[in-house]
């Protein structure tokens, strides 16, 4: 019963979906204001029908016993293939419709245009929906054993980084359809920009909360030691994320000069293509993975939907090529915007990267014998040109507009060129001997360096700083997820180079010593809790007991899981996995201390707080600010 | 004239960069993705990397740290030999990714194993 | 089944997204 209430509420959304595209296109070529008002209330309309057949779903899944606890059923929404569309579609309808009620001011074109696209990408994923992949289908036919979440999936981190990263891919389709609209409409100027910067900064702080959640679970969960494996599933994570970056910052310099307008639309449909592109490998299985995901038949429809944008966008800038420029005559090469040319190469230059070692499998596939790339690949390729990003950060800042960089901007780089002199003269005597660490932990400490700096500039006495700081909040708030951004690298480039590993077999009472840190074996131990047993070797540390486990599911055919053990202090984490337990007693384990990894969480945490506090409010002023330049608004 | 053609010179430079990183780090590290079938058959020297479904002989020693077991396709098998934490969902009938290399003896020698993830919302009942 | 619920939700949204057109002819015909 539910599940027709369901199919049918998604196949209503499905026709008045296709219905806002078409109205929506028609409206806006013929320039007709009333229709795109209705345009754009079938568009609300579809969105309220798939946000009912998301509530369809959820009380279907609550209301089945599943002997499961009630928060993991709930997240079976997003984690089966269908359902994770149906919440990908409800996120992109629901900011969809937030970012269309304030547009009637972008013009009627512009507007109608912003709703037409939309509608058309709603549509698509409704078609998939409705016809390929239902997540109502699953529904009428009760397993047997009720939903067997798989007990390695069964943890807070699965429940949270899903959701976050889908909608970190969703939220992306706005920033797109506007800057596609404005192609269509021939409006080339930074109105769409303006309008859509907080959808753009969501998606991205999305994106970026969705990767360090990722990392944290793989962590903590998986119990290797690591927590980024360059896997194509997480990869196509990062590379809209590398794209995004390119845009937030490539966008600035269009809201605030006017400039880059090619550049913009050329990120922002990267961004949106190799968020389709992501979604295609990662659900038709080409691309062996260690992340399987249900292998469906809505591959080919994303390849097919992929190849549409691509032609779709082509044409579109193809068509509109000639009012890209800004007219102005170019700045100089090393100057602030020369800087930002520079940074949407490199990060371009590191999706390449990414982008090659995915589908190198797909490609040596088709061409022959099936070659995958190692991590070491991703390190030698990209790590020199997060490297000169590095630099950038340091030192971009601190270029000016337009002119050459001067007398004034060398005096200004002397401050993060010092610090990052003393920290390798540090790392050095300390005996820190590889290369990539030589560089990249002095760059970091400039980056820092060049942060500080900025947040001086302000202070012309103690007591302006506050208000200063909120005031001009938006940029203070980028330098904070700037430093945010140099804590999370110093924390993954001190437990990437300098994490020591030991394996160990240790009897009762034995001790072992790794990077300075005693562990004593306790014993082991045997507990029976509701579903699982656990056996569990207790290990000390100081003044605290580690009890890395192994749990095994006897109603789940006796699979076994780990749990990890790990001690977090600000310095390193002491992370111990149990192995196993042989008949004597012994206990079997794999000890990792890894320097600094509690900076790579909360450097991510900065980095969104940086952002939050850096955007609240302050909407009205700054498009007021646009609005004076750009004299086709409509008002 | 072309808006940006100044940053043409840039751009090129950074591509030649970047096209050189990818081919100098590709040459080193790409491994060949076999089937069990496919692995006697390959000559080349590397570490080569081997997918397979695992069957019912396990045998662990030496407190779980070392497993030995006959890794199967459709067509061939190949036992292999491994030392280092096990997968959690290890046991006969999963789908693993063997590391590694095929020695003299026969024997697959793998570095690191992995197995596939499980999907996330399985409808699919746990058989044993 | 799922055709009929589809067709009343269709119908029941009729009126909210035809309200633009609806309005304006009769603020015209005023």
């Amino acid at each position: 019963m539910l599940g027709y209430l369901g199919a049918g509420t998604l196949l209503a959304a499905l026709v008045m979906g296709g219905f806002s595209a078409v109205l929506s296109f028609w409206a806006g070529w013929t320039q007709n204001a009333v229709m795109v008002q209705v345009g754009r209330r079938a568009f609300y309309t579809a969105t309220a029908m798939i946000v009912v057949a998301g509530a369809v779903l959820e009380w279907a899944l609550l209301s089945h016993d599943f002997s499961v606890p009630t928060a993991l059923v709930a997240a079976g929404f997003y984690g089966g293939q269908e359902g994770s569309l149906l919440y990908w579609v409800m996120v992109l309808g629901i900011l969809g419709s937030v970012s269309l009620v304030a547009s009637a001011s972008l013009g009627v074109r512009l507007a109608a245009y912003a709703a037409g696209v939309m509608a058309a990408i709603v549509s698509f994923f409704l078609v998939v929906l409705v016809l390929v992949a239902s997540p109502f289908d699953l529904l009428s036919v009760t397993p047997p054993d009720g939903l067997g979440l798989n007990p390695i999936l069964r943890d807070g981190g699965m429940l949270i980084h899903p959701p976050v990263v889908l909608a970190g891919f969703a939220s992306f389709a706005i920033p797109f359809s506007f800057a596609a609209a404005a192609l269509l409409a021939g409006r080339t100027d930074e109105a769409w920009i303006a309008h859509t910067r907080r959808f753009a900064l969501m998606a991205w702080s999305l994106q970026t909360a969705g990767l360090v959640l990722g990392m944290w679970w793989a962590y903590h969960v998986l119990g290797w030691g690591g927590y980024w494996g360059w896997d194509p599933v997480e990869n196509v994570a990062f590379m809209p994320w590398l794209a995004t970056t390119a845009y937030l910052h490539s966008s600035q310099v269009q809201e605030k000069r006017g400039r880059f307008r090619a550049w913009n639309f050329g990120l922002v449909i990267l961004a949106f293509l190799l968020v389709i592109f992501g979604t295609f490998i990662v659900r038709s299985g080409v691309v062996p993975s260690v992340h399987t995901f249900a292998i469906s038949e809505i591959g080919p429809w994303f390849l097919a939907f992929l190849f549409i944008c691509i032609v779709f966008s082509t044409i579109l800038l193809a068509a509109r090529s000639q009012s890209l420029g800004s007219g102005a005559e170019p700045a100089a090469l090393v100057s602030r915007e020369g800087a930002f040319v520079l940074q949407n190469l490199l990060l371009i230059g590191v999706v390449a990267v990414v982008l090659w070692g995915t589908v190198l499998p797909l490609v040596s596939g088709m061409l022959g014998q099936q070659r995958v790339v190692g991590v070491s690949y991703y390190e030698r390729a990209a790590g020199p040109l997060f490297l000169l990003l590095l630099l950038l950060m340091a030192a971009g800042p601190l270029l000016p507009w337009r002119r050459a960089a001067g007398r004034a901007s060398v005096r200004a780089l002397t401050w993060p060129a010092g610090v990052a002199a003393i920290v390798l003269i540090a790392l050095a005597v300390a005996g820190v001997r590889s290369i990539p660490a030589l560089v990249a932990l002095p760059l970091v400490a400039a980056v820092v360096a060049t942060c500080f700096t900025q947040y001086a500039r302000l202070g012309r006495g103690w007591s302006r700083l506050p208000g200063m700081m909120i005031r001009r909040r938006r940029r203070y708030g980028a330098y904070l997820a700037h430093l945010g951004l140099a804590v999370l690298v110093t924390g993954i480039a001190a437990s990437h180079f300098w994490q020591q590993e030991k394996d160990v077999t240790l009897a009762p009472g034995q001790q072992v010593t790794v990077a300075g840190y005693t562990l004593t074996y306790a014993g082991s131990d045997v507990r029976q809790l509701a579903d699982h047993t656990e056996l569990v070797g207790s290990m000390k540390l100081g003044t605290s007991t580690l009890e890395p486990a192994r749990a095994t599911y006897a109603g789940l055919g006796g699979q076994s899981l780990t749990h990890v053990a790990i001690s977090t202090t600000p310095l390193a984490d002491v992370y111990v996995v149990l192995t196993g337990v042989d008949e004597a007693g012994s206990a079997s384990f794999r000890i990792f201390v890894s320097p600094l990894v509690i900076w790579i969480w909360a450097g991510g945490a900065i980095i969104i707080v940086g952002v939050v506090l850096g955007n609240v409010g302050e909407r009205a002023a700054e498009l007021e600010a646009v609005r004076r330049r750009v004299p086709a608004l409509a008002r | 004239m072309i808006p940006g053609l100044r940053w043409a010179l840039p751009a090129l430079v950074v591509a030649a960069c970047v096209g050189y990183l990818i081919y100098s780090a590709s040459g080193g590290s790409a491994e060949y993705y076999l089937t069990v079938g496919e692995l006697r058959s390959h000559a080349s020297g590397g570490d080569v990397r081997v997918a397979g479904v695992v069957q019912d002989d396990v045998l662990k020693s030496a407190g779980g740290l070392r497993v030995t077991f006959t890794e199967k396709d459709a067509t061939a098998s190949v036992p292999v030999d491994y030392s280092g934490p096990l997968p959690d969902i290890f046991k006969p009938g999963i789908t693993v990714v063997a590391e590694g290399r095929l020695g003299k003896d026969g024997v697959f020698h793998a570095r690191t194993l992995l197995a596939k993830c499980p999907s996330r919302f399985s409808t699919t009942a746990y058989t044993q | 089944m799922t055709l009929i619920v589809a067709t009343l939700l269709l119908f029941a949204a009729g009126p909210f997204v035809m309200w633009p057109l609806i309005k304006t002819p009769a603020e015209e015909s005023k």
